[in-house]
């Protein structure tokens, strides 16, 4: 029977393993263009916070003496580098250590491993840096400033203001910054990895090919997430424009494509996962809203994750609900439908 | 080592259970004066460790989380508890016990009261910094619900002395978690201890916070978990039963039960099936476990009465030793026959589930072989001589 466990162990790696190095080669697009913006300064961040990370895991696997180690999966490789590309660019190297062994001890190795962590803990990360260090997390440089010299000193920065301060203050007029094209590309100051728009709708088109399942969470999320800036524009110079900005500013888009569309986090019935991610962008904008920070789509990915099994319930009645209405209509066609409108499950976990 | 590992938890269990008939004993010891220091430390190790207010049951929760960000605050707030704590049960043990039940509750909150009121007052004049930090929550301690549990459960129903033992031992449980978590937030949240800098390293804030507050007594409550599970682990059990009744627990002790009989005279090394040494207490390890189990469940049951059957007719002494070299005989043969059905399919990866069907059903097949060759064996012996 040890073998036979041992082999589960590694079936379940590797499965993790795919799933996380696909994650892996969508977050390195990001990543070449913070090298782009920023310098190399980003990569150091983005290594010191996955060797903590990957620290931090290795030291449970020999205290739990674990045999099939489960660093292998790569999860908290995913986990290291996504904290380090939320942050600024002129965060201190000792910023994004914290949040990920924070992540990893706090959020994911008391619910077990990679496959049955109730919280996302890269999220669960950045929620403890942004409320424990707010004024380091939530200022951005600017990103025209010469990069020469500047490896691991926070000097050679200008500060900037971010769009989603801008639209916090009510501000966009005067600051000489709606160049939409600035936005796409992300020349604006903000967080490291996720400013441009133009790779994460790249990135987003690669996830609906690859995950068929998933991307519905995230697709409804933007979703919630435009109707509500359409209806209750911040910005004075139209409705378009507030669109444009409220899904290009902070760290929204980024925590559509890689958090809430979290397989093992987020609910397994493909209706239910529509539910989820619509819930989640209202929100996500009611927080930037009234809340107190300029981007809170962290803590809103931690109140889901929680809330992930009530809306299963909810599918799983909805479900029973439209099935029942179906044959009173139609008595006859009934039998045929039915095998039909029965809405695929698709099992929980990261099976790609 | 082994053995030294199972004599400690002997012992261990031993003294647990002494706790546990404690009640009925002490009945019977109430007059002796020798009895009654003993009894005093029992209810020390009750209250203290084996249900602490704030990490077993979880009441009083609100200063705790909302207050305890410092070593000072939580003395004040340890002392105040303490002073509160005695004086209600000492009147509901005296005075309250012919008042209708209704009335009770009240009372009980007015006496705390009666403690807390003064203590504001002198805090306002020697400690006035502390005092605005406590601010609303130290009011709130005289309707702590502790009190309430503590005077209505055991005060009321027993004597005096009874009553002031259950109040200091019950107040230590409660005193002792909040300076641990004061301790711990002060030096991580603000990098302090008692107003004094210890380290100018960036610290965490956020622990200052409620939910700080929450994380440390969850992490605290883990470690007393682990160490109920290595005193007594059917207690842990019972408290896992408790808080998590929506998983059937029944189910799993069945199942579990059935494996450890058949499986130790099976092939399998028995130790895999034992629960204790797995990580039961985790979520994930129950419910990922369960299924697979049970669906091989009733297969390896008759699997194993044919098996034992042919042994039975097979040989008339089975001794360990002999089950053990059948053992060692049986596993390269399922190998074989794994390896061949890969060839045949060209299957090289096996995800688990197949693996143990595959393991199941290559059983059966030698199982089957072994029945039919039992009968001819001693034919052919008897064949041998006739000849």
């Amino acid at each position: 029977m040890k073998e036979l466990n041992k082999q589960k162990v590694k079936e379940e790696n590797k499965q993790v393993r795919a799933y996380m190095t696909d994650m892996l080669v969508m977050l390195s697009a990001t990543m070449i263009i913070a090298v782009f913006h920023y310098g190399f300064r980003c990569l150091l961040m983005v290594a010191t916070s996955i060797i903590a990370a990957v620290l931090c895991e290795s030291c449970v696997d020999l205290a739990k003496k674990r045999t099939p180690q489960r660093i292998g999966d790569l999860s908290a490789v995913f986990t290291g580098a996504a904290i380090a590309l939320m942050l600024p660019a002129s965060a201190p190297m000792w910023l994004a250590p914290i949040g990920s062994i924070f992540a990893i001890a706090v959020a994911k190795l008391p619910f077990g491993n990679a496959k049955t962590s109730l919280f996302v803990p890269a999220a669960a990360g950045f929620a403890f840096l942004s409320l424990s260090y707010r004024e380091l997390v939530f200022t951005y440089p600017s990103v025209n400033f010469d990069m020469s010299g500047i490896v691991t000193g926070e000097e050679g920065f200008i500060s900037g203001i971010s769009v989603a301060n801008m639209l916090s203050q009510k501000t966009s007029i005067g600051t000489g910054i709606i160049n939409v094209i600035d936005l796409f590309i992300g020349r604006v100051a903000g967080p490291v990895g996720t400013s441009c728009i133009f790779v994460m709708f790249g990135l987003f088109l690669y996830m609906l090919i690859r995950r068929s399942s998933e991307w519905i969470t995230s697709a409804s999320f933007l979703a919630a997430c435009s109707i509500l800036a359409v209806i209750f524009p911040r910005v004075l110079t139209g409705r378009s424009i507030s669109l444009v900005m409220e899904l290009s500013s902070g760290m929204l888009f980024f925590a559509a494509i890689f958090f809430i569309s979290d397989p093992v986090t987020s609910p397994k019935d493909q209706l239910s996962r529509v539910l989820y991610g619509f819930a989640g962008g209202l929100l996500t904008m009611i927080f930037r809203y009234f809340g107190a920070f300029e981007e809170g789509v962290c803590f809103v990915i931690i109140i889901m994750n929680a809330l992930s099994t009530y809306f299963d319930t909810l599918g799983e009645k909805l479900n029973n609900y439209i099935n029942s209405k179906d044959t009173k209509s139609k008595p006859q066609k009934s039998k045929k439908n039915k095998k039909a409108k029965d809405t695929p499950k698709t099992e929980g976990g990261y099976i790609l | 080592m082994k053995k030294r590992d199972k004599k400690d938890k002997n012992e261990n269990i031993k003294k647990a259970n002494t706790i546990r008939e404690k009640p009925v004993k002490e009945k019977e010891q109430k007059e002796t004066s020798e009895n009654e220091a003993v009894s005093f430390k029992y209810e020390l190790f009750s209250e203290v460790i084996v249900k602490n207010p704030v990490l077993v049951s979880t009441i009083g929760l609100c200063p705790v989380v909302a207050i305890c960000t410092s070593l000072k605050s939580a003395v004040v707030l340890s002392i105040i508890t303490y002073f509160t704590m005695i004086f209600s049960q000492i009147i509901s043990a005296s005075v309250l016990k012919h008042c209708p039940q209704w009335a009770r509750v009240a009372l009980y909150a007015l006496s705390g009261m009666a403690i807390v009121a003064p203590s504001m007052l002198l805090l306002e004049n020697v400690l006035p910094e502390n005092m605005i930090a406590l601010g609303i929550y130290l009011p709130l301690l005289a309707v702590n619900p502790l009190i309430t549990r503590q005077c209505e459960r055991v005060a009321v129903k027993s004597t005096v002395k009874q009553a002031f033992v259950n109040a200091v031992s019950c107040s230590t449980g409660y005193a002792a978690v909040l300076i641990i978590t004061g301790f711990v937030r002060e030096l991580l949240g603000s990098g302090t201890l008692w107003d004094y800098r210890v380290f100018s390293f960036p610290t965490a804030t956020a622990l200052t916070n409620p939910f700080g507050g929450f994380i440390v007594i969850g992490f605290m409550a883990a470690i007393l978990r682990w160490y109920f599970k290595k005193i007594d682990p059917e207690y842990a059990e019972d408290l896992a039963v408790n808080s998590r009744s929506s998983i059937k627990k029944p189910k799993v002790k069945k199942s579990q039960k059935h494996k450890k009989a058949h499986v130790s005279s099976m092939t399998y090394e028995p130790q895999e099936y034992l629960p204790h040494q797995e990580e039961v207490t985790t979520q994930e390890s129950v419910q990922e476990e369960i299924p697979a189990e049970e669906s091989h469940q009733e297969d390896e049951q008759n699997l194993t009465e044919t098996f034992e059957q042919a042994l039975a007719e097979n040989t008339t002494h089975i001794d360990n030793s002999e089950e053990q070299i059948l053992e060692i005989q049986l596993e390269p043969q399922i190998k074989e026959i794994v390896q061949e059905e890969t060839k045949a399919n060209k299957k090289i990866e096996y995800t688990s589930k197949e693996l143990e069907d595959l393991m199941s059903k290559s059983l059966e097949d030698i199982i089957k072989d072994t029945i039919k060759e039992t009968p001819q064996e001693p034919d052919a012996d008897k064949e041998v001589p006739k000849q």
